[in-house]
């Protein structure tokens, strides 16, 4: 099968159009195949015409990767790949957004009908925004994660669902929800008697991968909490209509209203490279803060530059800069070992952690390419 | 829900758009095209529902479009509707041609201006 099946159905899962779909399909078309020629066409561009021209000219190599992306940004051909990058990022988002616009009320309408059995929701209208978040839209999402259009709005959920799905091409499984899944089976293979009552999912989003703890610990009370509105609504009657006891609340990561010791496994999916350098050790902080004695913090994200050849870095920091990711390249320069030693974490009780990914196998690519084509993750992990 | 409460959902993102051409207008350019890309393979996957919806209806439509020859009138008709839109899509290299035939240049259009300004 070389498409990805669509997103499992749910209380609050859009309808989508004949031309919609091919529109998404397109656009997950494009990004697997042009984007990935394009770019391994850039990095030939880099190796064989930008570098060895510095050299000549220069007569030493790149100094760092900031002088290195400033050379390639004159070659035409990185020139127009990366024009195109921003439009296929765009026309992803604009193949969910404007299939939205038309049907966006009666979401809502479905959203406010569903009665909730399970958990709850809990929203907090004075909660402020950081500048972090809204300062701009994160990965060029149209409203970014804290637009709240108002009236039981759930928008910014439906767009941040499906496009996940677009932009990962359906990786995340029928559920979005690889990344949660990774993270259980982490906990069951390293910790197998570990048994949380209490979990806390910080800057969960629609709660795709907040729902996969609450299946691994069905006797545990599963928290998520995020700085959206209209993302914990759409969050909350995704997670009921499936059977899914989840209590969500609009919190801020870096200071939540939660007593101390209130939980016994804090985590987070790929949220520390979307905050800042001031409120990344703040929410290692607040995590052991809440954590009881003995409790676990499993941070999601993704790897460092240390990592990264010469290239990829540079592939990366073009996210910074072309795709509204302004924490991005800092995030990846940070010692979070030191990070975590400054936020109250002793020395040596943070790991840096890696966990194989599943790869759902949805493409035509073959399992070196495609494992290639997904970037690596790594777990900040501690015990208090 | 009165018309002037209805929400609209958000369609672009904040934050300055960064350009990757010397000339911006090739940046409008690209992504204009990869807009009609999108479109156009948006098209070819609605004529494809067409054929399977006639196929499951017993009109093996794909299959007759394969072997379907146009007769004459119709072939005419086709080459007809075919130099009309090479026509329309390729306007402004006609614009162009006809300006400089009929020495429309810039100058002569700040004349034009000039003059309507002073009679």
């Amino acid at each position: 099968m070389l498409v990805p099946p669509p997103l499992a159905p749910h209380g609050i899962t859009p309808e989508w159009s004949h031309d919609d779909r091919s529109r998404q399909s397109f656009q997950r078309t494009l990004r697997e195949t042009v984007i990935r020629k394009l770019s391994a066409g850039s990095r030939v561009v880099f190796e064989k015409r930008v570098k060895p021209k510095f050299e000549k000219e220069h007569g030493r190599s790149f100094k760092d990767r900031h002088e290195a992306r400033k050379e390639m940004r004159k070659d035409t051909f990185y020139q127009a790949h990366l024009s195109i990058q921003r439009s296929a990022q765009e026309l992803m988002w604009a193949s969910v957004t404007y299939a939205l616009e038309r049907q966006i009320s009666d979401l809502v309408t479905r959203a406010k009908e569903t009665k909730a059995k399970l958990g709850t929701l809990t929203l907090d209208p004075n909660l402020q925004i950081p500048r972090y978040i809204d300062s701009l839209d994160i990965h060029c999402m149209p409203g970014g994660y804290t637009t709240d259009l108002g009236d039981g709005d759930v928008a910014a959920g439906a767009i941040y669902e499906q496009g996940s799905y677009i932009y990962g091409s359906g990786r995340g499984g029928a559920y979005g929800d690889r990344l949660g899944q990774s993270i259980a089976r982490h906990l069951k293979r390293v910790y197998p008697d570990f048994k949380p009552t209490r979990i806390l999912d910080m800057g969960c989003a629609t709660g795709n991968n907040t729902v996969p703890l609450a299946d691994a610990f069905p006797d545990a009370e599963v928290h998520g909490i995020d700085l959206g509105a209209a993302l914990l609504r759409y969050a909350h009657v995704r997670a009921e209509s499936m059977g899914k006891k989840v209590h969500f609340s609009q919190q801020n990561a870096e200071k939540t209203n939660f007593a101390d010791e209130s939980f016994d496994l804090v985590i987070s999916n790929i949220l520390f490279h979307e905050t800042s350098r001031t409120a990344l050790p703040r929410i290692l902080a607040e995590t052991r803060r809440l954590l009881k004695p003995g409790g676990l913090m499993v941070h999601l994200e993704v790897d460092q530059f240390a990592s990264l050849d010469l290239w990829r870095q540079i592939v990366f920091d073009a996210e910074t800069y072309n795709n509204n990711e302004p924490f991005w390249s800092t995030y990846r320069d940070m010692d979070l070992e030191k990070v975590a030693e400054s936020a109250g974490w002793p020395k040596g009780s943070v790991k840096l952690d890696s966990e194989p990914m599943e790869h759902m196998p949805v493409t035509s690519q073959s399992p070196a390419q495609l494992k290639s084509a997904v970037p690596g993750f790594l777990l900040i992990t501690g015990r208090k | 829900m009165n018309q002037s409460a209805k929400i609209h959902v958000p369609q672009t993102a904040k934050g300055h758009r960064p350009s990757f051409f010397d000339d911006p207008a090739n940046d409008r350019m690209m992504a204009m095209m990869m807009a009609l890309i999108t479109e156009v393979s948006v098209l070819r996957d609605r004529i494809d529902t067409v054929e399977a919806i006639a196929e499951k209806k017993g009109i093996m439509l794909a299959r007759e479009i394969e072997t379907y020859i146009p007769d004459p009138a119709r072939a005419d008709a086709r080459e007809r509707t075919r130099q009309e839109f090479l026509e329309r899509v390729l306007y402004i290299f006609q614009e162009e041609a006809e300006d400089v035939a009929r020495n429309d240049t810039a100058d002569a259009y700040e004349t034009a201006v000039k003059v309507s300004s002073e009679n």
